[in-house]
């Protein structure tokens, strides 16, 4: 079952987000991205020092598992950063999540003349193009 | 396909049946293309494989009844420079020409002029980029040009502008090896079909026209339209400064065969383009 | 690492869909006769196809990194390699070489060869040395890099239409930009 998607772009700033078949609702949308991206910030600094071997800072971390929930991730060399909740089940999506970057993002969001890059999105085409592209994959609502 | 305007009487003789190509560099030319009011009056049609070029005439100072038979490709090009002349005529012509009894003579020193001006065969190969490229390219134009115009009506002269500018010559550049168009209705058939190829990769979905100097092409999947998509909260959902420059391009195109025109469109569902091309007579 | 970067640019320009060059020529032609109307001094022309080129950058970053599936450069002669081989070949089907390294390694030549935008380009005399016609490839360059966190200068300093034998871009490495850190983290 795939609970949320977040996209963040450079800057920290949460570009898009959508919810699915969530239980509990979110207090406060806004301080709950910011909380995430700090999350993120900080796990990928500590990612970097303690691994033994030389990690990239950008490719090095690629989930974490709760007993409730999983945390896909994938951040581009142009520091977008695509997360994913699912249950805890759900197998790796990091290829989906990189599907997800070249074949929807791009096309949609940054090949619309209408959308201006760093700003929130909110176009038509992508969210449904989005919403069909998770809403046909098996884990969607297993 | 029969022309009713083809002179039986006229002969072709091909060189060997097979295409030279011979490059003259600045022996004809004038610095800018004229397009002529009506198209030509002695058309030739002669065989499937030669056809008269009827855009080099019109680039030529000879005078437009003369045909040249070509059967290579010819390359007019341009970029305006300001003040001066960009365009570079390069003519690649066969050795034998079919002319029409009018300029025999000229052409016959012509032809004599060319040949002795010829430099080196050249063979062009069409060059490609990406489409992508061409996309992001003009996403940024349009937005250089609607900031820097007052308004957007003065936006939409401007990119009609430029669209009529790259028309022109593009049609100069795609029309080479095609065989004259006695009728109105075979120019916008090129554009339909060549020009649209040229420029989207497709061709276009429906033409109607009433035969009396109005036709309607229909895109029904307009390529610069394709990834562009307003939030679904916009109230403004105008998005047709990225199909205006397509409407000079059209215009263009028919100035360039002789045909002064207005050209409006409308944009309908998803990503279909309707243009509407009035003759002015 | 010069040949997997031009298997790599090739089998991409491969792959994606492309469009005759001429149709950009002749648009690219007439958006700089415009501007040269548009403005009266020819620096600024200049600066507006950089600043054109750098928002185009922006964007087209995503398309290169997408399509290319590039990995993290190992230092800049890697990254320099990659815009050569890869970003030129990819998007504008043509070789461009790196050459000219400083002794630091943070300064380089990028020698553009066939440039479809000067196609059948003649600059009138008052132009030459003044206009740098493909500026805009200058701030392509810049806006690409920032977004993958390099701060670079891009100049054109050789270029055919004003007579020089080639065309070269000077691409200087000004600031390696790290992640911003969130609010309240620093």
């Amino acid at each position: 079952m795939i609970y949320n998607i977040y996209i963040f772009n450079k800057d920290g700033t949460c570009i898009y987000n959508e919810d699915w078949n969530k239980k509990k609702q979110s207090q406060n949308q806004s301080e709950d991205q910011k909380l995430l991206f700090g999350m993120l910030y900080s796990l990928k600094a500590f990612i970097t020092s303690s691994s033994p071997k030389k990690i990239d800072d950008k490719t090095g971390f690629h989930c974490y598992k709760t007993s409730t929930y999983k945390l896909h991730y994938y951040e581009t060399l142009s520091c977008i950063k695509f997360i994913i909740m699912s249950d805890p089940n759900v197998p790796d999506l990091r290829d989906d999540l990189k599907k997800i970057y070249s074949q929807i993002f791009v096309e949609y969001v940054i090949k619309n003349p209408i959308y201006k890059p760093g700003t929130t999105v909110k176009c038509d085409t992508f969210i449904n193009q989005l919403n069909l592209y998770l809403k046909q994959m098996p884990s969607f609502s297993s | 396909m029969s022309d009713p305007l083809s002179n039986p009487t006229i002969n072709t003789t091909n060189v060997g049946g097979q295409t030279t190509t011979q490059n003259i560099i600045g022996g004809i030319g004038s610095g800018k293309s004229n397009s002529v009011g009506t198209p030509y009056t002695t058309p030739l049609q002669t065989s499937a494989h030669t056809a008269a070029n009827s855009l080099s005439a019109t680039n030529s100072p000879i005078p437009t009844h003369h045909m040249i038979n070509s059967n290579s490709s010819n390359n007019l090009s341009g970029m305006a420079t300001p003040g001066g002349p960009g365009l570079q005529q390069q003519q690649q012509q066969q050795q034998q020409s079919t002319i029409s009894s009018n300029n025999l003579g000229l052409l016959g020193q012509q032809s004599q002029q060319q040949q002795q001006t010829i430099l080196s065969p050249i063979t062009t190969q069409p060059k490609s980029i990406s489409a992508s490229c061409f996309e992001f390219f003009y996403i940024e134009m349009i937005d250089c040009i609607m900031k820097s115009s007052s308004d957007k009506q003065h936006a939409h002269k401007k990119l009609d502008k430029l669209g009529f500018k790259v028309g022109h010559r593009l049609v100069e550049r795609l029309s080479l090896d095609t065989a004259l168009f006695p009728e109105l209705l075979d120019s916008v058939k090129f554009i339909c079909k060549v020009f649209w190829a040229m420029v989207f990769k497709k061709t276009i979905d429906g033409l109607k026209t009433n035969h009396k100097g109005v036709f309607v092409l229909t895109d029904s999947k307009f390529q610069w339209l394709q990834h562009l998509s307003f939030d679904s909260s916009a109230s403004n959902k105008d998005c047709s400064e990225y199909v205006q420059f397509t409407a000079g391009l059209i215009k263009g195109a028919m100035s360039n065969f002789g045909f002064k025109c207005i050209v409006t469109f409308d944009i309908q569902q998803v990503s279909t383009c309707v243009f509407t091309i009035k003759i002015e007579s | 690492m010069s040949k997997k970067y031009d298997k790599l640019g090739n089998d991409v320009f491969n792959k994606v869909e492309k469009i005759n060059s001429e149709l950009f020529t002749l648009t690219y032609g007439a958006l700089v006769t415009q501007l040269i109307k548009d403005y009266e001094d020819i620096e600024q022309v200049n600066i507006k196809l950089e600043q054109m080129g750098y928002n185009i950058g922006i964007r087209l970053i995503e398309e290169f990194l997408a399509k290319s599936g590039i990995g993290r450069c190992s230092d800049f002669i890697e990254t320099a390699e990659v815009i050569a081989k890869v970003g030129f070949k990819m998007f504008l089907g043509i070789n461009a070489h790196v050459g000219d390294w400083d002794a630091d390694r943070k300064e380089f030549h990028l020698t553009i060869e066939d440039n479809p935008l000067i196609d059948f380009v003649e600059l009138p005399e008052q132009y030459k040395h003044k206009l740098y016609y493909s500026n805009i490839l200058c701030g392509v360059i810049r806006g690409a890099l920032e977004m993958v966190q390099m701060k670079v200068k891009c100049t054109f300093v050789k270029c055919t239409l004003s007579d020089d034998t080639t065309s070269e871009i000077k691409v200087v490495l000004e600031e390696v930009l790290s992640d911003m850190i969130p609010v309240g983290y620093d």
